[in-house]
Parts: C-alpha cells; sequence; structure tokens
C-alpha cells in the first residue's frame, strides 16, 4: 500500500519562487486513510494535488509515493498507477463516446489484454453503479452520474490512491451524496486512501483527518475533531463550518453541551448526557 | 441556431448503415465524394442523388434532421454558387451541378457522423492509415485528435450557446442588424469561447496524463472485424465510382 511523503515541498508557476503557491509544505499521507484537504481559493490545493501523482513537480523539496519520488521521470507511471487524479469538472475528463469505452480508457494505455480490460471495466462501473448504462453517451448522464464515471474512469487503473480535486464541486446536492457514499465505500471496505479537496465543510466529516491550507501553507492538520475545535482560524480564514459543528458550538457557548459534534449520531449523545 | 449544430454529432440509431464497419463508411464516403465530383451528366446526378437518397432511408435518419446538418455551411455553399454565376458559368445544369457537389458531399459526411461514433471514426481512421507509421506519421495521435475533436463538439457548442445567451441578457444584440453588425457581434462570443477552450483542452490533457496515455504500448479493447454487409457496402460503393467514370468518359 502506498504511503505518500511530501517533504518541505515549494512549488511556483513561474521560475521566481517568489510568487510561491505551495511554500514549505510537508505532509504524510499513510496508506488507507482519508484526508480532507481545504483552503480558501487559492490556497493552493490544486497544485498540491498535482503533485501527488507527478503532474507537477516541485520546484523544491520531495515528494515520494511508496519511496518513489516523482522527480524521476521512470517513476511516473507507476506513481500515476497508484495514485489515481480527478478533477472538477467531469466533462473535461471524458474521453470516450460511451461509459464502458471511456473506463476503458486507462486499461487501454496500460496495454492489458482484452478480457483483463472486460473484467476491470465491468468492475469498475459497477463499483460506481454504472454498469447498466454502459452503453450509454456520457453526453446523456446527469452531473452526479458522470462524476462517478470520472472515478469508474480512475478504478479501472486499479489505484491505492484517489485524489479529488474539487470533483464535486459542480454537484448538485443529490449528485455529492452519491459521490461521497462511494468514496466511503472505497475507503472502508476496499482499503483505498482517499485525498478529497473540496469546498464544502460537510464532505469533511466522512473522513478522519483535515488538513487546512492557506497561501500555500498548512494552517492546521489534525483530526476532524481536532480541526473543527479550532472554529476561530477556520473562520478567520474566511472558512464555512459543517451545519452540524456550527450547531454544536452555539449550543456549547450557550452551555448546552460541553463538546462539539460533526453529525447527528454525534449530537444526539451530548444532548442526551444534559437532559 | 448554433445548438442546431449535427455537424460531427452521433445519433442512436438501428439503420443498416449503424452496422457497417467504420473502415467501409470512411471508404464509402471517400468513393462518394469522389464520384460526385466525377460525374457529368444529369444521369450522373440523378444517379447520386438517388443513392444518397437510399443511403439516407438506410440509415433511418429523418430528411429534416439532415438539413439542420446544410445551416453551419449554408452561407459557404450559397458563397461558392453566387461566385460560380459571376465568374462565367452561364450554364445553370453545371451551376446546379456544383450546388448538388457541394451539399452531396456535406450530406454524405453528416450520414457518416451521425450513424458511427466518434471513437469508431478514429479507430476506422487509424487501422485505414495503419501503412502511415512505416514513416513514423503519428497516426494513432492523428486519430486521437480526430475523436477528441468530434467528442467536444456537442460540448463546445453548447457553451456556445451559453455564451450567447450571456451576451444577450447584458443586452448584446447578436445577430441583429446589417452582415457587417452580425459579423462584429461574433467577438464576444469567440473569444470567451477560445478561453474556455483552451481551459478544457488544458484539464483533459492532464486527466489524459493522469490515466496513462502515451506512457506505453497501447491496446485496443473492442476489436473491428468486417461482416458479409461490408462486401456489399465496397461493392456498391466501388460500383458508383465505376458508373460515374464511365458516365463522364464514355457519355
Amino acid at each position: 500500500m502506498a504511503d505518500i511523503v511530501l517533504d518541505n515541498c515549494f512549488y511556483s508557476y513561474s521560475n521566481s519562487l517568489e510568487e510561491k503557491v505551495l511554500s514549505g509544505v510537508s505532509l504524510r499521507v499513510e496508506a488507507g486513510s482519508f484526508i480532507s484537504v481545504i483552503g480558501p481559493n487559492g490556497s493552493g490545493k490544486s497544485t498540491l494535488a498535482k503533485l501527488l501523482n507527478g503532474l507537477y513537480i516541485p520546484s523544491s523539496g520531495i515528494v515520494e509515493v511508496d519511496g518513489l519520488s516523482t522527480r524521476e521521470k521512470k517513476n511516473i507511471p507507476q506513481i500515476r498507477r497508484k495514485v489515481a487524479l480527478l478533477f472538477q469538472n467531469p466533462d473535461n475528463q471524458i474521453v470516450g463516446d460511451t461509459v464502458e469505452d471511456d473506463t476503458a480508457f486507462g486499461p487501454e494505455n496500460l496495454g492489458l489484454d482484452r478480457d483483463e480490460i472486460t473484467k476491470r471495466v465491468e468492475d469498475s462501473l459497477s463499483k460506481v453503479g454504472l454498469l447498466e448504462k454502459r452503453k450509454m453517451s456520457p453526453n446523456t448522464l446527469s452531473g452526479g452520474e458522470k462524476a462517478r464515471l470520472g472515478i469508474a474512469g480512475v478504478l479501472a487503473l486499479n489505484p491505492e490512491v484517489l485524489v479529488l480535486d474539487e470533483a464535486t464541486a459542480m454537484l448538485d446536492p443529490e449528485g455529492r451524496k452519491e459521490v461521497m457514499a462511494i468514496l466511503q465505500d472505497l475507503w472502508k471496505y476496499q482499503g483505498k486512501t482517499i485525498i478529497l479537496i473540496t469546498h464544502h465543510p460537510e464532505e469533511t466529516i466522512y473522513g478522519e483527518r483535515i488538513v487546512v491550507l492557506d497561501k500555500g501553507e498548512i494552517k492546521l492538520d489534525g483530526s476532524v475533531a481536532e480541526v473543527y475545535r479550532k472554529s476561530e482560524t477556520l473562520k478567520k480564514l474566511g472558512l464555512e463550518l459543517p451545519p452540524y459543528v456550527e450547531l454544536s458550538l452555539l449550543l456549547k457557548e450557550k452551555g448546552v453541551i460541553d463538546d462539539i459534534a460533526f453529525d447527528s449520531s454525534s449530537l444526539c449523545p451530548l444532548l442526551e448526557s444534559k437532559i | 441556431m448554433i445548438r442546431d449544430v449535427t455537424l460531427g454529432r452521433f445519433l442512436e440509431g438501428d439503420g443498416v448503415l449503424y452496422k457497417l464497419d467504420p473502415r467501409t463508411k470512411l471508404m464509402g464516403l471517400l468513393l462518394y465524394i469522389v464520384s460526385l465530383f466525377v460525374f457529368k451528366t444529369w444521369l450522373g446526378f440523378t444517379l447520386t442523388l438517388v443513392f444518397f437518397l437510399v443511403l439516407r432511408k438506410l440509415s433511418k435518419i429523418s430528411f429534416r434532421y439532415m438539413l439542420k446538418g446544410l445551416k453551419p455551411v449554408f452561407f459557404i455553399i450559397l458563397f461558392a454558387t453566387i461566385l460560380n454565376v459571376i465568374l462565367g458559368q452561364s450554364d445553370w445544369t453545371k451551376t446546379l451541378f456544383t450546388l448538388w457537389r457541394m451539399i452531396g458531399a456535406v450530406f454524405a459526411s453528416n450520414l457518416l457522423t451521425l450513424t458511427t461514433r466518434p471513437r469508431e471514426i478514429s479507430d476506422g481512421l487509424e487501422k485505414g492509415l495503419s501503412f502511415l507509421s512505416i514513416i513514423h506519421f503519428p497516426v494513432h495521435e492523428l486519430a486521437t485528435i480526430i475523436s477528441l475533436a468530434f467528442r467536444f463538439i456537442p460540448i463546445l457548442t453548447e457553451e456556445a450557446g451559453r455564451v450567447i445567451d450571456a451576451q444577450k441578457s447584458r443586452g448584446s444584440k447578436i445577430g441583429e442588424g446589417k452582415i457587417v453588425d452580425k459579423a462584429k457581434s461574433i467577438m464576444p462570443i469567440i473569444i470567451p469561447l477560445f478561453i474556455s477552450a483552451f481551459r478544457r483542452s488544458d484539464e483533459l490533457a492532464l486527466a489524459m496524463d493522469s490515466r496513462l496515455y502515451g506512457s506505453g504500448k497501447r491496446s485496443v479493447w473492442k476489436k473491428m472485424e468486417y461482416s458479409k454487409i461490408d462486401i456489399y457496402g465496397y461493392m456498391v460503393s466501388v460500383l458508383m465510382l465505376a458508373l460515374m467514370i464511365i458516365d463522364r468518359c464514355v457519355l
């Protein structure tokens, strides 16, 4: 299983290191974990995502996936097999004319034989619930289904890590729920590592750890509870809190409960203990 | 009007043309277009017209939908026809033949794209042009570019529609006034459309890189295979061209 290590990474889009997008980012992502990365616009979240599978190479510092450095060109195909990246707009990453053709694109690039490709296409599409729509054109799918197709496309590469760069940003609440349910399943039952870059605070509670980026630096890094206990810092950065956290903070302020909650299952016991 | 563009769009269907191998359709299109430019008499004109009507029937695509495909090239065809008349083409028969040659070529190309998925077209091209790889011509890359271009036609036409709506809602008078005004009003559409297309292509390239495109030798999942119907397809296409050559040389 692939651990990802970023050590003192700097990244700049221009040659000058003065306009840094990432500034001394060090991070360790253990295999099998679910990490959410949040931060204001321009904080470097998408750049961080692209560093993880070697699409971008850090201006200085090291990114290693399972011990393989992204600086070594020969490691890149291997790294990309391990770390799959999903972008925001599903329309911009669909290559095939049908759902199944698009899913087969990755395995074809791996040079796999026909039987193996068929197996991977069927497995991936059934994992995201699109097997019945395999012959349909991607243009006829809903936003949520297109996002699921994107996930199927990268799952067919059989990656160990899934990085989602605001992949739910363009979806309606129903579509977001569908995607989050799939991510939960992939993380809990299939052992995949999930790195979710998001603007929706309510999605972060599905994971176990939150990394907060601002101006290219890591401002907070800890468990969901640890990060949301520092709600003042988040608010200073202009970040929203999940609705349950917001509510429980208000209740805590009024002395109704003693701790913060992330969902109904954690709020109810807190209230019950006080009644 | 922009949303009516049918060129490059695939339409789900079950006509006979859908069952043909893409290579047969590509070769058939090529031979038909050559035939259109070879015929010389009314007999040739009638034969190419009837041939197209039969193909249209076999595709089960409505004639009205086919006519939509003419919209984007209507002005080009009109302009070419006017030029033909101005430049001393006093024979109206020849002008009509020239007009049909252009319309027939557009119709036939539309029939190909409406009945063949972009991926099938690119696979057919790749297979058909594979001999060029001997001289290191990037056949696969060319086929991928064509396939992606086809795939993005509906997305970009939708986007153009949205840009037009957005500009109109801000008071822009797109498509109104004289021809010069109409031409000028295109600029506020073209610029945002180009920017959007570049952004999309950038993200697509990154997504393809992420999915290991170009990282090694590719395999092909769906194998193309000829069936009996393709033999008839080739025979009819070659026969059509042969008849047009006779029409030109003998009649």
